[in-house]
């Protein structure tokens, strides 16, 4: 008779607890995605702030938003001529990196042959080897090959060093797409390479889309090779500018301006992340996945 | 971690791999990146090895061949020593965390409704300039009038203040700067295997009256696992090489005092440095090579451990 | 859909793959052609024969392969030979960040000089990692005429290893404008302190040192005398109340100024660079070097070091102090123009000479900052001419009006921030470099063994024999290490 009372009160409890810690998880979850949210706002208000205010008082709100640290920054920066070379050299090698990943990775992945998987371990291993600990011997081959203190030095250094992670995601592509339409092609009496400019770039378009933003986003950031490779002032990227202006504005104590040039160098990667963070998420774990 | 996907999904095109003049074929489409990494970064490594068997202090200097001396010499290097027991306490102990972080998150965002948004912002620091970070991070945790500090006073918990970047928490606070970047990455490759789970594996489960801790261990954990050993070499390749944020963090702008150098960092400082220079090319080097032998006998031995029967589904 | 997407894609896609694949393998495996990307039209034909010979070599200022000979490139058929010295194009590294008040003076003289002179000066402001760049070009081959930094790295990186010329030619050279010569305006002092068998290598723009800043203003208001021995400067230390002595512990070569300048008082110039370069180690054991531990462990016990300043980083503790937070500062002279930005109203830059001790010496710290010649410069003489010109008296005084440094000229004003620093450069004869040199001379001893035991020390962590035994032995076994 009272069996109905008793469970339902055990699934009250059971439910009481359930929604206890649903609860307790949403706070954690919501306090990192608030926490994440702050930091990069602190950084953005402190843009508009001014230095014997900054850091004196670190919560609060600019009274005034002094716009003209932007202007500041944007002449450190140097941004007319830094940009431009960023985007020849970041555009130019992921171009390159993905016309050269992508029929290796489709080769890789889906022409079976003795090795091939050995040869995917091998491209792989290149993720784990850091960039600087090889730059005094690849300076030394490039200025060898009179491509030291060159774009094209550097946009064909930032092929190599992404080569390694476009391949290995990309295989990931390769490998998840069916298998079906490949197959139909053979039967038509298509070769490899028919069937990989027609069948198989078409459907692998969303894995090279973001394979392609993960490369940019990570040579845009990059200013090691650039700052090694590279030393004349109108061969500059936006890398080597930002770490000068860090250098020009940390000795003048101009923090404020910093963060403006942060902000700045932020801004086309959030418009660009706000567009495309699905795809790059997505292309992300397929690549990890597969 | 490829070949667990190759031996599962085998043979993908076997008639296609009867065709006439495949190999030749792959051999076209794999040589030009294949010729452009060995040029860039294999060739170099090799000039790397090489290096690290010479004292030298580049240009200008000639190099002398000295063996095996330089590695000899890192054994007693207290200085080697740190960096290398720092390095494996951010692989392990920052290891240990991420993945907690990021396995609860998953679970919890797995039913929500904003979960892409979510996930879009935890991610979000893997695409800021290391650099940028590196400066919140400093402002965040300063002992005074820092944004943490601050934060405790303000609810109370004044006596949980600490001198966040003193020496005993510094390279802690800098392990959890990197914990905080990274659990979004981790969190976006262990979600994109729980999606793949079907629905109603949980709802089974849940019909049998799994508790959320047996869903997780019966369903998640082993349907996962291939998603996880893929993201477990990740992260070894990731703690090992992570340099930028260290490096900007620890000194503010100037090499860091060798009290949180990892081995990239005293790489940099020793072969690199920027102010005094050191240019001990040799030395550099040869922790370069210990760090690669490291990431590659770390990466065998994840799969080793991680290797097991795929489940399929 | 899809086949009209298939069909999208292989015409002009497959032709632009094409165009980048084809690109690729022959740069990768040629690399001749340096500058396809940024300038397709202009490059193909000279980049070639400048590895052949002597197409179009002139005497000087030519360099194989890049930019700056675009002079040579572009009259490209006319082999008339240059006629002899004639305008030289000086390639310029400079530390400076644009923006840097020093980059904005070091500007106006090449301005200047490039009008009056008609050379050219390429420059690179490359920050304060302009060494990377500076090795970059010398490895490649390429030509380095002119380097500008602080002193020390640049004797560790160039002077010491034979990298550089000798400048003995400048000091007869004429300040253009002026009827006096380089050596008649700066002291030999100066230019001892980083001579190379007798010869200078190094001609500084600026002088630098460091002591204990504080606010005049301020200490007058707690009634408090300028201290002048050690045990005073604790006692006034103590005395100035809560955050006394400010540090931004992060920075661990700003904690080696204490630990240095008290080796330098108790053990006298070079006592600290002895000590390192002992080989046993035992030096550090000897009764100079207890006695300045022991002081400096007087200081960190004595409670005026600011609340966190283990953790402190930079700049906040400096941005503290310039705002009234605390009293005093050890750093280098440029502090004030640092800080100048957030100092609190009525804030009046004094600079302490570093306090004395029983029974030590005295002796100022002379830092400079300044030029190099590299060996490997193929416009010399045209750089030299530039130091000269620049030195000048009017193009000089910005480094003391603008930068707020004291200039190496006696004849140009000192800025009243670094009155100070000044006064005990013209007072005190014997000078030493900073930290004793053993930064610029042993950079490895220096970042690995000195500096992490230093911190320790500093923060307490360890006591003043423990650090004594650690440090002997560390450099004991760094020496046998090498």
């Amino acid at each position: 008779m009272d069996l109905t009372n008793d469970r339902t009160s055990i699934n009250f409890a059971l439910r009481l607890r359930r929604l206890l810690i649903r609860a307790s998880g949403s706070i954690f979850v919501w306090s990192w995605v608030i926490f994440s949210f702050a930091i990069l706002g602190w950084i953005i208000v402190a843009a508009f702030k001014r230095n014997d205010t900054v850091f004196a008082d670190l919560w609060a709100l600019p009274d005034s938003a002094e716009v003209g640290n932007f202007g500041d920054a944007w002449g450190l920066l140097n941004l007319t001529r830094t940009s431009i070379n960023s985007l020849l050299t970041v555009g130019g090698g992921t171009l390159l990196t993905m016309a050269l990943a992508a029929p290796a990775a489709y080769a890789l992945s889906r022409v079976g042959f003795r090795g091939a998987s050995g040869l995917t371990g091998f491209f792989a291993l290149g993720i784990g080897i850091p960039v600087h600990s090889i730059i005094i011997p690849l300076f030394l081959g490039l200025s060898e090959a009179g491509l030291s203190n060159s774009l094209l030095g550097l946009t064909i250094t930032y092929v190599g060093v992404s080569i390694p992670f476009a391949v290995f995601l990309m295989t990931g592509f390769f490998r998840s797409l069916p298998t079906e339409l490949e197959e139909a092609a053979t039967m038509e009496g298509a070769g490899p390479v028919r069937i990989f400019f027609s069948v198989m770039l078409p459907l692998a378009r969303p894995g090279m889309v973001a394979t392609s933003i993960i490369v940019a986003v990570g040579l845009w950031n990059e200013f090691l090779l650039a700052l090694t490779l590279t030393f004349d002032e109108d061969k500059r990227t936006i890398g080597v500018g930002l770490l000068n202006t860090f250098g020009a504005m940390r000795y003048t104590s101009n923090w404020v301006g910093l963060f403006a040039a942060v902000v700045i160098m932020l801004a086309p990667l959030i418009v660009l992340y706000t567009w495309m963070s699905r795809r790059i998420i997505e292309g992300l774990t397929v690549g990890a996945t597969k | 971690m490829n070949e667990i996907v190759t031996t599962r999904l085998k043979p993908v095109s076997a008639n296609l791999s009867r065709h006439k003049g495949v190999r030749r074929h792959a051999a076209i489409f794999i040589a030009p990146a294949l010729a452009v990494y060995l040029l860039i970064v294999i060739a170099p490594s090799i000039g790397t090895l090489w290096i690290s068997f010479t004292k030298w202090k580049g240009i200008g200097d000639e190099a002398k061949f000295v063996g095996i001396d330089n590695y000899k010499q890192l054994w007693n290097n207290d200085t080697f020593r740190g960096s290398f027991g720092r390095t494996l306490t951010l692989l392990i102990a920052g290891g240990f965390v991420v993945f907690l972080f990021a396995f609860i998150f998953t679970m919890l965002i797995r039913e929500m409704r904003s979960k892409k948004l979510i996930r879009a912002i935890v991610f979000f620091p893997n695409v800021v300039p290391p650099v940028a970070l590196a400066i919140a991070w400093g402002v965040l945790l300063a002992p005074r009038n820092g944004l943490l500090n601050e934060f405790l006073e303000l609810v109370g918990l004044t006596s949980q203040t600490r001198t966040w970047l003193g020496p005993d928490l510094l390279f802690r606070s800098i392990i959890a700067g990197l914990v905080w970047i990274y659990t979004g990455f981790f969190v976006t490759i262990l979600m994109a295997g729980v999606d793949r789970i079907p629905a109603y594996y949980y709802e089974a489960a849940e019909l049998e009256g799994a508790s959320a801790r047996q869903k997780f261990t019966r369903v998640t954990l082993p349907l996962t696992w291939d998603v996880l050993s893929v993201a477990a070499v990740l992260w070894v390749i990731l703690a090992i090489k992570t340099f930028e944020f260290i490096y900007a963090f620890g000194g503010s702008g100037t090499d860091p005092s060798a009290s949180s150098w990892t081995l990239p960092v005293h790489v940099y400082v020793v072969a690199l440095g920027n102010r005094s220079p050191i240019l001990a090319l040799g030395q550099g080097s040869a922790i370069a090579v210990v760090m690669v032998a490291l990431v590659g006998a770390l990466i065998f031995l994840t799969r080793r451990v991680m290797r097991r029967a795929v489940v399929e589904f | 859909m899809r086949n009209n997407k298939r069909k999208g894609i292989r015409g002009p896609l497959w032709r632009f793959l094409a165009v980048l694949l084809a690109v690729a393998m022959m740069a990768a495996a040629c690399g001749d052609d340096s500058d396809t990307t940024t300038d397709p039209p202009e490059t193909t034909a000279p980049a070639t024969d400048a590895s052949t010979g002597d197409g179009d070599t002139m005497d000087d200022g030519s360099t194989p392969d890049d930019g700056s000979t675009m002079d040579d490139s572009s009259d490209g058929g006319t082999e008339t030979p240059a006629p002899a010295p004639e305008p030289s194009t000086i390639r310029y590294f400079s530390m400076w960040n644009e923006g840097e008040p020093q980059q904005e003076v070091l500007q106006a003289s090449i301005d200047a000089f490039e009008a009056d002179t008609g050379h050219e000066v390429d420059v690179l402001w490359g920050g304060r990692e302009i060494l990377t760049s500076v090795r970059a070009a010398l490895t490649a081959g390429e030509a380095v005429d002119l380097v500008d930094l602080d002193a020390e790295p640049l004797v560790g990186a160039l002077v010491n290893t034979g990298e550089t010329q000798s400048l003995a030619g400048i000091l007869d050279m004429t300040i253009p404008g002026e009827d006096v010569t380089v050596g008649d305006v700066i002291p030999s002092a100066f230019l001892d302190a980083y001579a190379i068998d007798g010869e200078p290598h190094l001609i500084p723009h600026s002088v630098v040192s460091s002591g204990i800043h504080y606010d005049g203003s301020r200490l007058a208001e707690l009634g408090i005398d300028p201290p002048g021995t050690w045990d005073e400067f604790i006692a006034a230390a103590v005395a100035a109340g809560e955050n006394a002595v400010q540090a931004d512990g992060l920075i661990d070569f700003y904690n080696a100024y204490w630990l240095y300048w008290l080796i330098v008082r108790h053990g006298g110039p070079g006592s600290f660079h002895a000590a390192a370069s002992d080989t046993t180690g035992e030096l550090w054991r000897s009764a100079p070097m207890r006695r300045a531990v022991a002081d400096l462990v007087k200081l960190v016990e004595s409670g005026a070091l600011a609340d966190g300043y283990e953790g402190s980083s930079y700049p906040l503790a400096q941005q503290a102090w310039a705002a009234g937070d605390g009293t005093f500062m050890v750093n280098g002279t440029w502090l004030a123009s640092e800080t100048s930005s957030y100092a609190s109203p009525g804030f009046e830059y004094r600079l302490l000479s570093f306090p004395t001790v029983d029974g030590g010496t005295e002796s100022a710290e002379l830092y400079q900052i300044g030029w190099v010649v590299p060996n490997a410069a193929e416009a010399p003489e045209a750089a030299q001419q530039f130091i000269a010109y620049a030195l000048g008296r009017d193009r000089l005084a910005g480094i003391a009006d603008k930068a707020k440094n004291i200039t190496p000229r006696s004849d140009i004003g000192v800025p009243p921030e670094i009155q100070d620093a000044a006064d005990i450069f013209a007072s005190e004869p014997e000078v030493h470099r900073i930290y004793d040199g053993v930064q610029g001379d042993l950079p490895d001893y220096w970042a690995t063994v000195f500096l992490p035991l230093d911190d320790q020390l500093f923060f307490g962590q360890i006591t003043g024999d423990e650090f004594i035994e650690e440090i002997a032995s560390a450099t004991a076994e760094y020496w046998a290490n090498q």
